[in-house]
């Protein structure tokens, strides 16, 4: 390996980013040669001198009171935000969704059993109703129970008649 | 980057002022959660210890003052807001960092480049001038002679490409490795590797007759 392909594998070398085989090769030509051993030499000293003199800048001193009312603009301190984060961050909320929609989909779509209405079923007929209201906003509705209630409504149609 | 040097930047509490932590990871620990149960005093003590550091790191991603202020509000107020879904706690300051990161490179997608025309003219109050533009024959090598040695830096940092800067940053500034810079950007070592083989060339390319 002579200077000219050294000096183009410096930098690669410099940070690791050449082969086990070639970086042996460049090490070889560097432990005899002071002009390329100079140049990473160099390489070195201009990042320690990047590190060493690039400074720190003192942030604006009102940068918290911007911060602060961003923060305070939000209803509750931007506490919804973060019980929703906290209950339903969103890989959670799609697989929560996807199988839900899944389930749904099977009782929905799948052959409904002919399961005759009975006294109880009638009993729980007020919470299917408050259940199937409460999601009815829902992206994912919940056409489980608003299924159940229509095939009640029939049922109990067929029975009065 | 000096260890001291990243240690005195990144727990600006650790030189024995003490609050009551035993190490700056715990006294960070302890302010999330409070934080996390609605206590803004807790976040405001996040905010203080590393305003700077998120500050700093923004300036040397998009290059300029105003913008990184403007990031740094953004940054803190969507740590507030999602500070929820933090499960490790005690790294918060890797957290913080990928926040900062990804909100620069957000920002950087979105700003427009600069369209003004050659031709126009500058108005003052005074009238206008015709705008004057420097003489490409210098070179930007010429140009950093002219600056000081820590403008040259700077200017040299800045003018890097938003993936070249990235990796300096996260590397030199911030005392990372290529393997958390590899999972916090979501790139291969490799690429992680090449580029910062590629940005320290044109630093070097740049930069060197200030080591002679």
């Amino acid at each position: 390996m002579n200077c000219e392909e050294v000096d183009k594998l410096i930098a690669d070398y410099s940070v690791g980013n050449l082969s086990d085989s070639v970086s042996q090769s460049v090490t070889l030509h560097l432990d005899n040669c002071v002009n390329c051993a100079s140049e990473l030499a160099r390489l070195e000293s201009v990042m320690s001198m990047v590190v060493e003199n690039i400074g720190e800048l003192e942030p604006p001193s009102d940068l918290w009171q911007s911060v602060s009312s961003r923060i305070a603009q939000k209803p509750w301190f931007g506490l919804m935000d973060r019980l929703q984060n906290a209950f339903f961050p969103p890989r959670r909320a799609i697989a929560f969704a996807v199988g839900f929609a899944a389930i749904a989909g099977a009782v929905v779509l799948g052959p409904s059993p002919k399961v005759p209405v009975h006294n109880a079923d009638m009993a729980m007929m007020p919470y299917v109703a408050d259940h199937a209201a409460a999601s009815s906003d829902d992206a994912y509705a919940d056409r489980v129970s608003l299924g159940f209630i229509a095939s009640m409504s029939s049922d109990r149609g067929h029975s009065e008649q | 980057m000096e260890p001291n040097t990243v240690t005195s930047v990144l727990h600006p509490d650790s030189n024995g002022n003490g609050r009551g932590a035993s190490s700056p990871e715990m006294a960070d620990v302890s302010l999330v959660r409070r934080t996390k149960a609605g206590d803004v005093s807790a976040f405001e003590e996040l905010f203080r210890r590393y305003q700077k550091r998120v500050y700093n790191m923004a300036y040397r991603l998009v290059g300029n003052e105003s913008d990184a202020s403007e990031l740094t509000q953004e940054v803190f107020v969507k740590v507030f807001n999602s500070i929820g879904r933090l499960r490790a706690e005690e790294a918060f300051l890797t957290w913080l960092r990928t926040v900062t990161v990804n909100v620069c490179r957000d920002f950087g997608r979105r700003k427009k480049p600069n369209t003004e025309s050659l031709d126009a003219t500058v108005k003052f109050e005074d009238g206008e001038v015709s705008r004057e533009i420097a003489d490409p024959s210098i070179g930007p090598e010429k140009q950093l002679l002219l600056d000081d040695k820590q403008q040259a830096i700077r200017r040299a940092v800045s003018t890097l490409s938003p993936e070249h800067r990235t990796v300096i940053v996260l590397h030199h500034l911030e005392g990372m490795d290529v393997s958390e810079i590899a999972k916090m950007l979501d790139s291969p070592i490799g690429t992680v590797k090449s580029r910062l083989s590629r940005a320290r060339e044109e630093l070097k390319r740049k930069l060197s007759h200030y080591v002679d």
